[in-house]
């Protein structure tokens, strides 16, 4: 009963082969139909103008850009708060840094006057410090993971109920804005940030990918990583603020993406194990293509309207997870 | 202000509890406690029975189309209270609010001793409907999601506050103002109707369908909606945009953000960008079911013939 996408050594082409059809999906579909040779046309000539040709380059791209960005991120930060944490429910979102950084763009929507750098820069900011304040509090346990759970379950509440209290008195227009920006949205991209989130991501993601070895040892359980010799709080530490970054960038660029970094590192743990060296590369590239195909779907399925973004991941990866549940069972 | 509230809704359920442990409850308590003579009945957008004692004397708005109707009925000496959100006319900002439309504090309302309360029947919660008559505090609700409903709401209100001729005089106002665009748009045929957007917000993007009140303005004013029949809301993205290329497209501008009419011009290929037809008009004008909707069909109606004379003969050559 084994199926045969569970042999490892398959991983690598499978999730490159999953990831390359999301993007295709991502360029082809939404509103104005393509074909594949359309879309090869349109990509070997860049310099053509025309309807198709804008909304490939100057749409389409960017956005399956951005989503296989917000997607790498959150899928991989996902995989990294689950080995460190120990816990099969922790997701991006679990330090209150979702709510650092939800708080920071209410703030950016309600108080300024807003330019597209603003919302940004102060959920970025908003996360970084509900990153910080819980770093306070944990640092000095030693980062135990329960210290780590219950600070940043704490700082979410506490950004939550600012939040609340700021949209009470939030005049009607910035409040709108804000709950459609915590429901997170992929066609907001500022596009002279990509280049640079993109840079930052691959560059933790490197690191946590480095630290891999270590993940393995955590997921064992403390003893055995204190056993083996390794500064358990540092190490800890590192890995938190590492992937609470990734966590940072991915909110401040898109909002609140759900699902995504919850399901992502599973499913691939059902299929391929959980040893972190294949484990982080695999959940950077199917959290892309996740993400890249959800929005394709989320762009096509009502067109011309869209659905959001969020609806689409758990709708469709919600019963993946659960048939692949089921196949672990046999 | 949370635990107020929330110390206000304890008061309530105790309130509600003596009530009914001796029996007394009827459903609706207001409906005995005014059994008295000289009192009329109105029906209102629920399908309720309202009874009050003759006209109201202290009114509480929960609704700013409203609000804007009492300015405009020149009722606003009943008008005791109103919400955080009655920014129009700028005088109803001086009146006591009561907080939001969708969550006003009830003992700010009981402070002010209202012989009325009216609400928007889609936005206030039963609860907050039940907590009112339990206080006995008469409520009557309007619904004007269509232009039909904006002038019955009108007349209606004229009605209910003691000023029917001047709700008669503004129901007829927008009637003649529809009537009137009717006519010109029959006159100059509907062949050469310009396709439009109408956009609520642009980020992400919300435009109004069909089946919305600015919608049915647009298409009394002679334009024809580009999104799909019977639409609400619905989310697009600046492809379908791109896609459907409309004549016009219609942005409201809202404090704090920056000009909505940039985040069009970015795309040059546009019809409505090469000929100029992107145009402001304030949402409150197309989205609040007050007397400022002649403002706002007037508006649309504007921008429709201005577009026709950038270049009548592109759009009818370009019809899809």
């Amino acid at each position: 009963m084994q199926p045969s996408i569970r042999h490892t050594y398959l991983w690598l082409p499978l999730c490159l082969l999953f990831l390359g059809g999301a993007v295709v999906a991502g360029l082809i579909y939404g509103t104005v139909p393509l074909t594949p040779s359309e879309l090869v046309d349109i990509l070997l000539h860049p310099q053509s103008s025309g309807l198709k040709s804008t909304v490939v380059w100057q749409l389409r791209l960017p956005r399956v850009g951005l989503a296989a960005l917000v997607g790498m991120a959150l899928a991989v930060s996902g995989t990294v708060f689950q080995a460190v944490l120990r816990n099969p429910l922790a997701d991006p979102y679990i330090l209150g840094v979702s709510g650092g950084a939800a708080l920071g763009a209410v703030l950016a929507l309600t108080f300024f006057s807003v330019q597209s750098y603003v919302v940004p820069s102060l959920a970025f900011s908003g996360a970084l410090l509900a990153l910080f304040l819980v770093y306070l509090v944990a640092r000095a346990h030693q980062a135990a993971t329960h210290t780590l759970i219950l600070a940043g379950v704490m700082v979410g509440s506490l950004c939550t109920a600012m939040l609340m209290f700021l949209l009470l008195y939030a005049p009607a227009d910035p409040m709108r804005n804000a709950l459609f920006w915590l429901a997170g949205n992929l066609a907001r991209g500022e596009e002279r940030w990509l280049p640079y989130g993109a840079g930052v991501c691959m560059i933790l993601v490197l690191l946590l990918w480095s630290r891999a070895g270590l993940l393995d040892v955590f997921t064992q359980g403390e003893d055995v990583a204190a056993d083996l010799g390794v500064d358990i709080g540092r190490e800890r530490m590192f890995l938190f603020c590492a992937a609470g970054l990734l966590v940072a960038i991915a909110v401040a660029l898109a909002g609140l993406v759900g699902f995504v970094g919850l399901v992502v590192p599973h499913a691939i743990r059902l299929l391929w194990g959980a040893g972190h060296t294949r484990l982080i590369p695999a959940a950077a590239i199917v959290g892309a293509g996740f993400l890249v195909g959800a929005d394709a779907i989320a762009r096509t399925v009502l067109a011309p309207a869209e659905v959001p973004v969020g609806v689409v991941t758990a709708l469709v990866g919600a019963p993946f997870f659960l048939y692949l549940l089921r196949l672990r069972g046999r | 202000m949370h635990s107020n509230r929330h110390l206000s809704l304890i008061l309530m359920f105790v309130c509600g509890l003596l009530a009914w442990v001796p029996g007394v409850w009827s459903g609706s308590g207001s409906a005995i406690a005014a059994s008295i003579p000289a009192q009329v009945t109105h029906t209102d957008a629920l399908g309720r029975q309202v009874q009050l004692d003759g006209a109201p004397q202290r009114v509480v708005s929960l609704v700013p189309s409203v609000t804007e109707t009492i300015y405009a009925l020149g009722a606003q000496g009943l008008l005791v209270g109103v919400t955080d959100f009655c920014n129009y006319p700028p005088q109803a900002q001086n009146k006591q609010s009561v907080g939001a439309y969708d969550s006003p504090s009830i003992e700010a309302i009981a402070m002010l001793r209202p012989d009325l309360v009216i609400i928007a029947a889609d936005m206030a919660t039963p609860a907050l409907l039940q907590t009112l008559l339990e206080l006995d505090i008469p409520v009557y609700s309007v619904y004007p999601r269509s232009l039909k409903a904006t002038i019955e709401m009108q007349r209606n209100l004229g009605a209910v506050l003691g000023y029917a001729e001047a709700g008669a005089t503004l129901a007829s106002q927008l009637e003649q103002a529809i009537a009137q665009l009717n006519q010109e748009v029959n006159q100059t045929g509907v062949e050469t109707s310009p396709r439009v957007l109408l956009t609520i917000m642009l980020e992400p993007l919300v435009i109004a369908g069909t089946d919305t009140l600015p919608g049915e303005m647009l298409a009394c004013a002679g334009g024809v909606n580009v999104a799909t029949p019977g639409s609400r809301y619905p989310m697009w993205n600046m492809e379908s945009v791109l896609a459907f290329d409309p004549d016009i497209i219609i942005v409201s501008p809202h404090p704090g953000t920056s000009s909505p009419r940039d985040f069009f011009l970015r795309f040059k290929q546009l019809r409505a960008v090469q000929q100029g037809n992107v145009v402001e008009i304030p949402a409150d004008w197309l989205q609040r079911p007050g007397p400022r909707i002649i403002k706002g069909l007037e508006a649309l109606r504007q921008a429709i013939t201005d577009a026709a004379t950038h270049t009548p003969e592109k759009i009818d050559a370009t019809q899809h």
